[in-house]
């Protein structure tokens, strides 16, 4: 039970590791336009 | 056979809880410290540390801080997985409670130690680089060094060191790989041009609240048992943190002009880190003197840190629980009083002025064994990972970039 409880542990640092990270629209609009969006800046 | 003690089990499951509210308490007072758009990114910090590293240490950490020892620098893996941590008291650790109730009372300062780092490179960055920062830290840090500190046949508990809280263990480490993790990330972009400054002080005193609270836990729950020793504790760390706070609340008023409600929140933890390694040891009177001790010396640490070495240890982890730990541990050498403590030691001032070499000799070791180590897994990790966020997703904010969501939505 131990293995497999360390398995299980295991195949959530593999997912965390392995997610994507999607990159923030905002981030994509400054970006591309160079001018920062307005929202929660500061 | 030790047997277990209801009143002692009591006070130490209590403990073990008022410990575990830390963690949250830490996530309100650096999240009240850091500007809006960062705010989540920071309380998830401490709230994500919180439920990893109870895997982490249930899984293998206990077992490398209080396994068998193995030449004095780490346990073995007698406990792997809790195997043979049950309800029934060790020989060894708090004979008077179950084991599983010790391993989960440790457990919550492995927890909280981690926490305290992210202080220094909050608002910059990369949630995956975290997680796996935390992870290596634990296992090949934080266990190792409570171990030499806390467990039979650590080479430090050994030689004699004394540490009854943490402030080696939990203080000195920190602090120290805040400070390294600040030099290796760089400073936050703006940094030195722009105001960065808290977005909530009421979120950050109440965490200051919340973390006092606990501190009763960590410091009279470190008495494993529910008698004087524990009350001593308790007294002591009341009159560490009040010192703390009214001396940096009076300093700064002195030095800005005005008494800061900030100055008072913040001293007050800079006395909690201070008495934390003495809790166990010195009188009330002495406990006066180490406050006050604290709340000078970390308040001047973050002024020189900030102005002087020009590095962006972003919420003073290092000032405070690095200075303060390194304090706390050498005035514990200082006015350390065995009447108070028979398993303790006299210090300097009642005449044993090796327990001051001692306890030089232990922060040295920390400092130089955690540094190394820490740098090592930082580079690793910006190596395959990178440390950072890219510096568009820093501006807009790490709720949005790293986690999606915003804190306000006034």
């Amino acid at each position: 039970m131990i293995a497999f409880a360390a398995f299980l542990f295991a195949l959530l640092v593999i997912a965390w590791l392995f997610a994507p990270n999607e990159k923030p629209a905002k981030v994509a609009e400054t970006e591309a336009t160079g001018v920062q969006p307005e929202g929660q800046t500061a | 056979m030790p047997e277990i003690v209801a009143g002692d089990t009591a006070w130490v499951l209590v403990s073990a809880a008022l410990v575990m509210l830390m963690t949250p308490g830490l996530g309100f007072f650096y999240g009240g410290l850091v500007r809006k758009k960062n705010v989540l990114s920071t309380i998830m910090h401490s709230f994500f540390i919180l439920c990893l590293i109870s895997v982490v240490w249930a899984l293998w950490g206990f077992s490398l801080a209080f396994g068998d020892d193995k030449g004095g620098l780490v346990g073995g893996l007698d406990f792997i997985g809790l195997k043979g941590v049950g309800g029934a008291p060790s020989e060894i650790y708090g004979t008077t409670i179950p084991f599983s109730l010790f391993m989960v009372f440790q457990m919550m300062f492995a927890i909280i130690t981690v926490a305290l780092i992210t202080g220094a490179f909050a608002e910059r960055k990369r949630f995956k680089a975290f997680v796996l920062f935390s992870i290596l830290w634990s296992t090949f840090v934080y266990s190792p060094v409570a171990h030499w500190v806390w467990a039979t046949g650590g080479w430090l508990f050994d030689y004699g060191a004394l540490d009854f809280a943490g402030g080696t263990v939990v203080h000195v480490a920190s602090g120290v790989t805040a400070l390294v993790a600040a030099k290796m990330l760089g400073k936050r972009v703006g940094f030195g041009r722009e105001k960065m400054d808290p977005h909530d002080l009421t979120m950050t005193v109440l965490g200051a609240g919340l973390l006092w609270f606990g501190w009763y836990g960590f410091n009279a729950g470190s008495a494993l048992a529910a008698n004087g020793l524990a009350a001593n504790a308790f007294v002591v760390t009341t009159l560490s943190a009040a010192m703390g706070a009214l001396t940096w609340m009076t300093v700064s008023w002195v030095r800005h002009g005005q008494p800061s409600v900030l100055g008072a929140a913040v001293g007050a933890i800079a006395g909690l880190v201070g008495i934390t390694p003495a809790a166990g040891y010195v009188s009330p009177a002495s406990s006066i003197v180490i406050g006050f001790g604290a709340g000078i010396l970390c308040f001047f640490a973050v002024d020189l840190l900030k102005a002087g070495a020009g590095i962006d240890d972003a919420l003073d982890v290092f000032a405070v629980h690095g200075v303060g730990g390194i304090w706390g541990a050498l005035a514990t050498g200082i006015f350390a009083k065995q009447s108070i403590n028979g398993i303790g030691a006299d210090g300097l001032l009642y005449g044993n002025a090796e327990q001051l070499l001692k306890q030089v000799v232990a922060v040295v070791a920390v400092v130089g064994y955690v540094s190394i180590a820490s740098i090592v897994i930082l580079k690793l990790i910006d190596l395959f990972i990178g440390l950072r966020v890219p510096e568009g997703e820093e501006v807009l904010g790490l709720d949005t970039s790293q986690h999606g969501e915003i804190a306000y939505q006034v």
